[in-house]
């Protein structure tokens, strides 16, 4: 029997069972595998790695009733399988044209199979000529993608507490992943920068939460990133930053002035980060209230003291 | 000579696509998934149809029928679905998709955002995933991408942090990227001779021209590679900082990072103007100390007194 041949028996055999099977049982099953048992290990370590590297979540649980316990291995079809999202030929080539477009991390050819291959010869690449970098890293957002979609708590450590959190939307803003969710120990919704976080992210057994009606802010910007009592806070503007304010602003917190300039109104819930992101646009941008605000700005400026 | 691993990642995608057609020709099949035509016929004939669950009688196998150039799969109830994206490949294609989208300004009843949506709606993350790569005014963005697809040069009115000026300059768009959710144009500068990055959001006006530009041949008469602009080439500064306003160096590139026994940062990183130094200076605030600003020659009290007298709080007036 062929390599392939036992890789696509193996998978069928972890899909077709509702409990786990143990190694002896598969070496059964499948035939194919080497006589020897050494060789048998080895071969059959190397498949189930084979499958892993594919994206094959094989999980490894007890064989029921087995004293010493044996280990089974099991693949869950729901977790295997995803929904067919049904793309016409045309919407395929889109998104084949955008992953040729776009240059993104982890973006594989196996990705596109897993939507129905390549509809068209060379699709996505001609006639393109620009390319754009645009180096996302998704990692930890994977993870916290799979605790979303199963409603997993997740644990981790954040500005030196450690958060227990309801996780129910991830964005992408500005550079970074953030994720938004109801925070237990803080009682209230709160969104956290993901490269912020302190060490690993722990992730409890899946249904462990009822999604609420309040999903969380969509838009995640820094001063609001902040468990401080809300501050209504005014900046000027000058006119050569003010298209790379409005990135950031809703049209209704921005009034125009005759000189090109806008005054711009929000709400400061983190005022460090507040001062960070006017300090982006240097002379071009002045705290105008409330005095406690404009104080805060005149106070980091004056204990500013280089040598 | 492709492995039986990647063959085994073509055959789970391709088996329940064929399904789902009710069948398909066999060089669609080999097209759609990458697969030698000669290969897949012999996976499909030798290896699929001897796959099933024990006792492995026919009624227990996949069956394949391969009749001329057609290939209709049934009994494959395993692999009836395809593979879940992983969440990697979900939010890889999720920012890949919606990028492209805001780039060429596409309809929102196109191809892409039709392909998205769906996407979106067969994830379940229609409203739990947010991506916004590099929000922007979509106006300049999809004319500056034609302009460099034609080869075409374009005017722009551009703001220039460093000199704290507007110019009108005349660019050769070749390339773009997004970092830390700013989008830039990369081309040769007529105005600097010289190849620049510029930032779209600072770019006030583009003007369309019918000047080309293509890039010079080499003696084989293959394109000369561009000389582009390398972050290698700027000058360096060093500056200390204290450890907590490390975040202010998020998303910048830095040569060297050391820290103290006082636990004082010490960077060591390329410097672009003068004007973005004081503004480097002011954003890490108290405790910053220049330790080598190379070949700029500013004074650190500077952008201080600069911002006080801002703030109507100049120390120098109150003397």
């Amino acid at each position: 029997m062929n390599k392939l041949e036992r890789l696509l028996k193996l998978l069928t055999a972890l899909l077709d069972t509702t409990i786990p099977v143990s190694a002896e049982d598969l070496r059964r099953r499948i035939g194919g595998y080497p006589d020897r048992d050494e060789s048998f290990r080895r071969t059959f370590e190397r498949d189930k790695d084979d499958l892993r590297q594919m994206g094959v979540d094989i999980r490894v649980v007890a064989v029921p009733g087995t004293e010493p316990v044996v280990d089974g291995y099991i693949v869950d079809q729901e977790a295997y399988a995803g929904q067919d999202p049904g793309l016409e030929a045309d919407e395929l080539a889109a998104l084949h044209l955008a992953a040729a477009l776009v240059r993104v991390e982890q973006l594989s050819t196996d990705t596109l199979w897993k939507l129905g291959g390549t509809p068209e010869s060379g699709v996505g690449t001609e006639g393109t000529g620009v390319l754009v970098d645009a180096a996302v890293e998704t990692d930890l957002a994977g993870v916290f993608y799979e605790a979303i979609s199963a409603r997993c708590l997740a644990t981790f450590g954040y500005g030196d507490i450690d958060r227990v959190l309801e996780p129910s939307r991830l964005s992408f803003a500005r550079g970074r992943w953030y994720v938004s969710g109801f925070d237990q120990r803080r009682d209230a919704v709160r969104v956290f920068r993901l490269d912020r976080i302190s060490g690993d992210v722990e992730l409890g057994p899946p249904g462990a939460f009822e999604p609420r009606s309040t999903r969380g802010p969509q838009v995640t910007r820094s001063w609001e990133l902040g468990d401080d009592e809300p501050v209504i806070s005014t900046v000027q503007i000058e006119a050569p930053m003010v298209a790379a304010a409005r990135i950031q602003l809703d049209p209704e917190e921005v009034e125009e002035q005759a000189d090109g300039s806008i005054v711009v109104t929000i709400e400061v819930r983190n005022p460090a980060m507040f001062r960070d992101w006017v300090l982006e646009f240097y002379d071009n941008a002045v705290v105008l209230g409330p005095p406690s605000m404009r104080q805060m700005m005149i106070d980091w400026f004056r204990e500013t003291v280089p040598t | 000579m492709i492995s039986a691993k990647d063959r085994m990642a073509r055959l789970v995608a391709a088996i329940p696509w064929i399904v789902a057609q009710d069948g398909a020709p066999v060089d669609e099949i080999a097209e759609r998934f990458d697969y030698p035509r000669d290969l897949l016929l012999a996976d499909l004939q030798d290896v699929v149809f001897f796959v099933g669950v024990p006792p492995y009688t026919p009624d227990t196998l996949i069956e394949v029928i391969i009749d001329e150039d057609m290939v209709w799969i049934s009994y494959a109830d395993w692999f009836a679905r395809p593979m879940k994206l992983s969440g990697g490949e979900l939010l890889t294609l999720l920012t890949a998709g919606e990028t492209a989208l805001s780039f060429d300004n596409q309809d929102e009843a196109g191809a892409l955002a039709r392909g998205l949506a769906k996407l979106r709606l067969a994830t379940g993350t229609s409203d739990t995933i947010d991506v916004q790569l590099g929000s922007i005014d979509r106006t300049f963005l999809p004319v500056l991408r034609s302009a460099a697809d034609a080869r075409l040069c374009v005017d722009i009115d551009y703001y220039s942090f460093a000199s704290n000026s507007q110019t009108t300059r005349r660019i050769e768009p070749d390339r773009f990227f997004v970092a830390d959710g700013n989008w830039y144009v990369g081309g040769y500068c007529h105005v600097a001779a010289g190849e620049r990055l510029f930032r779209v959001d600072r770019i006030h006006s583009v003007g369309e021209t019918s000047q080309t530009f293509s890039q010079p041949l080499q003696e084989d008469g293959a394109a000369e590679p561009r000389r582009k602009f390398s972050i290698d080439e700027a000058p360096r500064v060093t500056i200390a900082l204290p450890s907590h306003r490390m975040r202010v160096l998020d998303g910048l590139p830095f040569d060297e990072l050391a820290a103290d026994k006082n636990g004082e940062l010490v960077v060591s990183l390329p410097v672009s103007s003068a004007r973005w130094l004081e503004q480097l200076v002011l954003r890490i605030g108290p405790g910053v100390r220049l330790v080598n600003a190379g070949e700029f020659d500013i004074d650190p009290a500077d952008p201080r007194e600069r911002m006080l007298s801002r703030y109507g709080a100049s120390e120098a007036s109150q003397e």
